[in-house]
C-alpha cells in the first residue's frame, strides 16, 4: 500500500510536467511494471538529506528515459532539460549545461554571496 | 548566514573565502573526469581556461582520486567523507535489482546536514543518483 502510494505521487508529479506518463511492460520475472517509470524515493532524495535548494535532473543521466532506466520524465533531454526543482519538475530552456549554471550563478546572486573569483 | 553549494555535474573543490570569518564553500564534481581532461592536467584537445584559473590560483593535487570508479560512489563518499561500501554504495545505484550495486544509507551522516547544522544555505544543482532504495524482493514488493 506504501509503495502504490509513490506511485501516484510520481503520477501527479509527472503530470505536473506535462510529460507523457506511460507505464511499460514488465521487465521479466514478477517485477511490477509500474517500476519502471518511478523515479528515486523520497527519503532518499537530497531534499531530505541535507539540501535547502534542490535543481536536479532525473536518475543517473539527462534523457534516461526508455523503459527501466531511472528516467523520471518521459520526452526530457540535453536541450530544454525537465528539472526536478524543489520536488516539482520545471521545463527549462536551453542547454542543460547552460541551465545548471544559471541555477547556480542565480543561486549565488540571490544570496549575495561574494566570489573572489570573477564569474 | 554562509552557503554550500554543491555542482555535482562539473572535481575540484574550492573554499571561497567570504567576508566574514567563515567561508562559502562550493563544489564542483564532474562526473566521468579524466585525468587529462583539463588542459591545465595536460589535455591538448580540450581547453579550460576557467577552470584552469581556479587551479592556478588555488591548490593542484597530483595524487588525488575518487573513491570510486564511478559517480554514485564517488558522490556518496563526497558527501560522507566514507569509503562508498561502508555507507551502502559500492557501485551505481540502479532500478534493476540484479544490476543495482546498493542505496545509500539512510542514516549516514552528510556532509551538507553538518554545513546546515552550523547555520548555511544548502544547495545541490545538476545530478544526484542516490535516491533509491533498496530494491525489494518480488516477494516483499507484493505483500
Amino acid at each position: 500500500m506504501k509503495r502504490m502510494n509513490r506511485i501516484l505521487l510520481t503520477a501527479a508529479v509527472a503530470g505536473n510536467a506535462g510529460a507523457a506518463f506511460a507505464v511499460s511492460a514488465p521487465l521479466k520475472g514478477s517485477r511490477p511494471n509500474i517500476l519502471l517509470v518511478m523515479t528515486d524515493k523520497e527519503p532518499y532524495q537530497p531534499e531530505n538529506r541535507g539540501f535547502d535548494e534542490v535543481f536536479i535532473h532525473g536518475a543517473g543521466g539527462i534523457g534516461q528515459n526508455d523503459p527501466g532506466s531511472q528516467g523520471a520524465v518521459p520526452g526530457t533531454g540535453y536541450f530544454n532539460p525537465i528539472i526536478k526543482h524543489n520536488g516539482t519538475f520545471e521545463q527549462t530552456g536551453g542547454y542543460c549545461t547552460d541551465v545548471f549554471f544559471r541555477q547556480a550563478l542565480g543561486w549565488i546572486k540571490q544570496n549575495k554571496i561574494f566570489i573572489p573569483f570573477s564569474l | 548566514m554562509k552557503r554550500l553549494l554543491i555542482l555535482p555535474f562539473l572535481a575540484a573543490l574550492n573554499l571561497v573565502a567570504g567576508p566574514s570569518d567563515r567561508p562559502n564553500v562550493l563544489v564542483i564534481m564532474v562526473d566521468d573526469l579524466g585525468y587529462a581532461d583539463m588542459s591545465s592536467y595536460g589535455s591538448t584537445d580540450l581547453q579550460t581556461p576557467n577552470v584552469d584559473r581556479l587551479v592556478s590560483e588555488g591548490m593542484r593535487f597530483n595524487k588525488f582520486y575518487a573513491n570510486g570508479c564511478v559517480c554514485s560512489p564517488t558522490r556518496a563518499a563526497l558527501l560522507t567523507g566514507r569509503f562508498p561500501d561502508l555507507v551502502g554504495m559500492p557501485g551505481v545505484t540502479r532500478l534493476h535489482a540484479d544490476d543495482s550495486w546498493g542505496c545509500l544509507t539512510p542514516d549516514a551522516v552528510m556532509l551538507p546536514d553538518l554545513f546546515r547544522e552550523s547555520g548555511c544555505s544548502t544547495t545541490l544543482i545538476g545530478k544526484w543518483h542516490l535516491g533509491l532504495e533498496k530494491e525489494k524482493s518480488a516477494d516483499e514488493t507484493h505483500e
